[in-house]
């Protein structure tokens, strides 16, 4: 038998002495902090449990002074609490043990205890977290270290779940407390390690990833959690990304000291615009930091050859309110050639996208916001273009973009809630961008089957001609028309039978058969099994419900397909912006009644077009008396020439029925497109005759081109209750039609050009569309 | 009443100006001013959403004393009974004028197709045809599509005839794809038929058509078939006008020496947008859109839109100018007509000029009916056939009595249906 050494002595342990008080008794001399921990968590449960004498314990803690005199009078709450005796202190903790003695199972209280020291395994990262400017490196590594648990000692109480995923969306995503709110109800702690695991930048920095890394992260995370109850959402996929952090800039600034851009945005915007060529210059032959050289180095590698873009991330955008679309850039790098190439080619679109930080546009837009003295910092997402490979060109069959709301309703039986997709094939930046030459294919989520297009002429006249490409051999970004790359591509082209119906000359094929020889046929981009037999209207509708509704505005995404119609990526998620970007289409209630000129209440989408300086009034009793189809048709021609004359956009046009009127034209003034292209809205005046009020058009007969060139549309009902329409302004104020149209005198009765500024002293109209009230306003403003 | 304008008013006053040179009885008139027969219906339709919307149909039989009645049926959100009249008259006058053994109708439902899924348009076509299926047929009214109606909602409306009557009926409907029916020839009727009329008048005139030019506007169906048959002739097209989608305007491309037609069509997008930059690289002159109304070349045929050629545009006309051939519907005023008169300008009127495309409708109802189907140069031989005889006989009557050659196709194709009313003891 060995004997024990004298020094020093050890405890003799009482087998009868149950486990959990073993473990406290060691805590008491080994870790008297952790000690306390339990027993608060102790006191916890047993309050929890209602347990009568533990709330004579809390008692201790506020109503009553260790000499047990009433304390109500004596620290009222706004004196500070009595300090209690940390001899009491400890205390506590012994006579929270024996009341849990009392009260639970040995079992019960042991089982309690070894949960409590399995989150004690967990609990470095809640200390990381919780520091505000906690280094990106340090937060990572604190991450993986969680990540690496097993999952048995990944549990921890609930709260403290919340307050490290609460910290963690502050430290790297945002401070906004909407965000936070609905991030941390779709989060896991791991998830932020696939972020941190992928992101670029200062290891001892404290940047964020920015508003589009972050608008994006929350959707994903969102429709993961949705995943199970919407088997439409199961394919849906994330292009893989990686971020630099938004500080990496400021590095970037000092790495290569151009401090003195960061005073630039004081500038004039003149000056700004003036020098923004250079600046960009000079930003291309300036060096990143090592620390993102580095990083951006491994990403290549995780990234593979895909082609990528860059896509700028700022603090600002994507916030809600100024949405920044368009504002910095997004650049495409065809990620082809050498190791050193490609690496050079990344860098360059970065620099680029920094450089873009110092344009005028964005530094404007701010300036008009009131955000200039926000101190923006440029994060940045670098993603693969998801795509697919056909010959020399890389492209997603389908990509576009999304819109919860409905603004611009081509039927009556549209709602707003109903949603719009831009759709096109090719990359996608054709339906972000409105080049008003080319067009996208229109649908609504909500009612798919309720096509913009609906003869066949329109459907070949508004058909998408052209699509973005990346040519891996160019290593650049192409428009290229879609009927020559279906012809060299042929069957190769992803997901064709759903992108397009053939033209057979003396009709449309819109359903064509999977067998279809597409190297004699003409095709002209309609989707129409896309809409009508796939489940692609459906994916769109859930995501942009489930978005809407969780996130608790309206969004816009963006999305793409790389192969087939049953794998969407989304790219991008943030709030949509309303009307042109405006914060405010709210229509203003102080407006004297005498300033108003008319008001609408049926099918209004957002919008506001103000400092319009004419109105052109087609009079409908006038046009009806008209008994010639000529003259009919001059009406058309004299608004064509107005059109030509009358100051780009800072003139409305108010007319009887359906502006653009091809058979009967009695329903509405006979015009094409380039007569009214000038315009800042059409109106289409719907006045009852003889009890029937007459169908509108919705600007059906040149919707697309309405949309593509932001003409806004606005239907007016003035027999309805509660509407005004000051059709007297037309007869009283002085007609200028003569002086803008020669030998157009005897269509003055039926043709009215009001200058507002000379009716009204200087004044002009305001029109302001809110779709949300689905009211509409024009006044005058003095 | 409305004092504005009405359709059918002007085609009833058109009618009684031509009745009087014609001389037409009191009863004769009557008979022809007004539809023979109008049927108006409700069509009931299960909506998408689970709802009942009921829409209006009707199907006008103007006349149909030379045969079946024979015209479109449009879907038209505010399409009025008057409108439709007026079509359907016209109709009888545009088929006696190339002498088809058919008649007038039109019809349509009042609906916007805008606003309806495929489903429900659908259930309207087969709707409009559980209606009518009694009184429309190959042997009594043969409808086509028109404006806002396609091939597809012929067929349609063919497979519910052909359901409810039980048997294959093809003939039924017009302007089916070739291979469910359709004729071959169908593309290049309306520009085909145009230039056979052009070759007869320059014949007639005594010029040799290689020694003529043309100069088109458009470059859409009409104009592109019409240049190809032009120039196969030996003649010189000199210019051709279209919509550039990218400038948002249009362009009369002209070259003087005549117009490569095969390399115009390979640089023209299925739009109908000629490649300017390629066009200027080959030579041709890039013009404004209305220029093609004042180049010089003999025959001068508007393809494409309404009332280009009007009061003020036609004192722009070429002094070489010598036919106005109307490929197009209603392309001049009637100003712009008086002036073609005092100058001389031989006109071959819109709904003789363009007939070809109703003819080949009626070939291909032909066709169907005896189930038999033609090689396209069969069909554009006989299309040669019809639209020759039925110029000449526009153009005997014009010389015979010194009159417009509008007004003499209005009288011989109003005085043919007058005619068989009477024969058959009508009238």
């Amino acid at each position: 038998m060995i004997k024990q050494a004298a020094n020093p002595p050890v405890k003799v342990i009482d087998e009868n002495k149950p486990e959990w008080k073993i473990i406290v008794d060691l805590l008491g001399d080994t870790d008297p902090v952790l000690l306390k921990r339990l027993s608060r968590k102790m006191l916890n449960y047993l309050f929890k449990r209602k347990v009568k004498k533990i709330s004579k314990i809390m008692d201790q803690f506020h109503l009553k002074k260790t000499n047990g005199i009433e304390t109500d009078d004596l620290y009222g709450e706004n004196q500070p609490a009595p300090r209690i005796d940390y001899k009491d202190l400890e205390s506590i903790t012994n006579q929270v043990f024996s009341v849990a003695e009392e009260e639970l199972s040995p079992e019960e209280l042991s089982q309690a205890i070894h949960r409590w020291l399995r989150y004690e395994s967990t609990r470095f990262l809640s200390v990381i977290a919780d520091r505000r400017d906690v280094p990106l490196g340090q937060l990572r590594e604190a991450l993986e270290k969680y990540v690496l648990l097993p999952d048995k000692n990944k549990k921890m109480d609930r709260s403290e779940q919340r307050g490290i995923i609460v910290d963690i969306t502050r430290r790297i995503f945002n401070d906004d407390l909407q965000y936070i709110n609905t991030i941390s109800k779709h989060v896991r702690i791991e998830d932020f390690s696939e972020v941190l695991d992928h992101t670029i930048g200062p290891l001892n920095g404290n940047g964020k990833v920015g508003g589009k890394a972050s608008g994006l992260f929350r959707a994903q995370k969102i429709l993961e959690s949705h995943r199970k109850h919407n088997v439409v959402l199961r394919n849906l996929k994330i292009p893989r990304t990686w971020y630099i952090s938004s500080d990496s800039i400021l590095e970037f600034i000092h790495y290569n000291a151009l401090e003195e851009m960061l005073a630039i945005k004081y500038s004039d915007t003149d000056e700004i615009r003036q020098e923004y060529e250079l600046l960009e210059q000079v930003f291309k032959h300036s060096q990143l930091p090592s620390c993102v050289l580095s990083g951006l180095n491994i990403a290549l590698d995780h990234l593979g050859s895909a082609p990528l873009i860059v896509r700028s991330s700022s603090l600002l955008e994507d916030s809600s309110g100024a949405a920044f679309a368009g504002k910095y850039k997004s650049l495409f790098v065809a990620n082809t050639g050498s190791r050193k190439e490609r690496l050079e080619a990344i860098s360059d679109a970065i620099l680029e996208v920094y450089a873009s930080v110092f344009g005028p546009d964005p530094i404007e837009y701010r300036r008009e916001r009131g955000l200039l003295d926000f101190n923006e910092e440029m994060g940045i997402l670098i993603q693969e273009v998801v795509g697919n490979r056909v010959g020399k060109y890389y492209f997603p069959p389908l990509a576009g973009v999304a819109f919860s709301r409905n603004d611009y309703r081509w039927s009556p039986r549209i709602k707003k809630e109903d949603g719009m997709v831009r759709l096109v094939t090719g990359l996608g930046t054709r339906a972000v961008d409105r080049t008003g030459k080319d067009f996208p294919v229109l649908m609504s989520p909500g009612q798919p089957k309720i096509r913009i297009n609906a003869a066949e002429d329109e459907i070949l006249r508004y058909a998408q001609k052209h699509m973005d490409v990346i040519n891996l051999e160019k290593g650049c970004l192409e428009t290229v028309s879609v009927e020559s790359i279906i012809k060299e591509c042929g069957s190769k082209f992803p997901c064709l039978s759903y992108i397009v119906s053939i033209d057979e000359g003396d009709h449309i094929q819109l359903s064509p058969g999977s067998m279809f020889n597409i190297e004699n046929k003409d095709t002209v981009v309609t989707f129409h099994n896309l809409l009508e037999k796939s489940p692609v209207p459906l994916l769109f509708k859930t995501i942009l419900s489930i978005l809407e509704d969780e996130i608790g505005m309206p969004v816009d995404i963006e999305f793409a397909y790389s192969s087939d119609i049953h794998t969407p990526y989304l790219l991008q998620c943030r709030p949509q912006s309303i009307g042109d970007g405006l914060a405010d289409t709210s229509i203003p209630k102080n407006i004297p009644k005498e300033d108003i000129l008319f008001t609408a209440d049926r099918y209004i989408m957002s919008g506001l077009c103000h400092n319009i300086e004419y109105l052109v009034y087609v009079d409908g009793d006038e046009y009806d008396r008209i008994s010639s189809r000529d003259e009919l048709l001059q009406v058309g021609h004299i608004i064509g020439q107005l059109n030509k004359k009358l100051p780009n956009k800072k003139f409305v046009l108010i007319g009887p029925g359906r502006w653009g009127s091809k058979g009967d034209i009695k329903m509405g003034v006979h015009v094409g497109y380039s007569d009214i292209n000038n315009t800042a809205m059409l109106i289409e005046v719907a006045k009852s005759k003889q009890g029937y009020v007459p169908d509108l058009s919705f600007g059906t007969h040149f919707f697309q081109d309405l949309v593509e060139a932001n003409i806004k549309y606005l239907p007016l009902y003035p027999d309805e209750q509660g509407v005004i329409f000051r059709e007297d302004i037309f007869s009283t104020s002085k007609n200028i039609l003569r002086k803008l149209v020669s030998n157009s005198e005897e269509f003055e009765q039926v043709i009215k050009v009001v200058k507002i500024s000379n009716e009204f002293s200087g004044a002009s109209v305001c029109i302001v569309m809110d779709s949300d009230s689905d009211s509409a306003l024009a006044y005058l403003k003095r | 009443m409305e004092k504005g304008f009405n359709a059918f008013e002007m085609a009833q006053k058109q009618f009684d100006q031509v009745a009087d040179k014609l001389d037409l009885e009191q009863g004769t008139r009557e008979f022809l001013r007004w539809p023979m027969r109008e049927y108006h219906f409700i069509i009931p339709v299960h909506m998408d959403d689970g709802s009942v919307k009921v829409f209006r149909g009707f199907r006008v039989q103007h006349s149909d004393v030379r045969g079946p009645c024979k015209g479109g049926i449009r879907f038209h959100p505010q399409e009025t009974e008057d409108t439709v009249r007026a079509l359907a008259t016209w109709m009888t006058w545009k088929t006696a004028v190339v002498d088809i053994p058919l008649g007038g109708g039109k019809g349509g439902v009042i609906c916007d197709p805008h606003e309806l899924s495929m489903r429900e348009q659908e259930q309207i076509c087969r709707g409009w045809i559980r209606n009518v299926w009694r009184n429309i047929g190959p042997v009594q009214d043969i409808p086509a599509p028109d404006v806002m109606t396609s091939p597809q909602h012929m067929l349609w409306m063919m497979d519910e005839y052909e359901t409810i009557v039980g048997g294959k009926y093809p003939g039924v409907i017009t302007g089916k794809p070739v291979g469910s029916g359709g004729s071959l020839g169908r593309t290049e009727a309306t520009g085909y038929g145009v230039v056979y009329t052009v070759r007869e008048a320059l014949t007639r005139m005594g010029l040799d058509i290689r020694e003529t030019t043309m100069a088109c506007q458009g470059f859409g169906n009409v104009s592109q078939y019409a240049a190809d048959l032009f120039i196969k002739y030996g003649g010189k097209v000199v210019c051709v006008s279209c919509w550039d989608q990218s400038d948002m305007t249009s362009y009369t491309y002209r070259k003087m020496d005549g117009i490569d037609l095969e390399f115009l069509l390979g640089i023209t997008d299925r739009f109908g947008t000629v490649n300017a930059e390629k066009a200027i690289a080959a030579g041709y002159e890039q013009l404004p859109g209305d220029a093609w109304i004042e180049t010089e070349a003999d025959v001068l045929m508007p393809g494409a839109l309404e009332n280009q050629i009007n009061a003020e545009t036609v004192k722009k006309l070429h002094a070489r100018v010598k036919i106005v051939a109307e490929g197009a519907n209603g392309p001049t005023t009637p100003e712009a007509d008086a002036y073609l008169k005092e100058n001389d300008i031989f006109v071959i009127p819109d709904f003789l000029c363009n007939a070809g495309g109703v003819t080949c409708s009626y070939f291909e109802q032909v066709q169907n009916n005896m189930n038999y189907y033609w090689e396209k140069d069969e069909v554009l031989s006989k299309l040669d056939t019809k639209m020759t005889s039925a110029f000449h006989a526009v153009a005997d009557l014009a010389d015979s009595q010194s009159i417009f050659m509008r007004d003499a196709a209005y009288m011989i194709a109003i005085d043919r249906v007058a005619t068989a009313a009477r024969m058959r003891g009508l009238v």
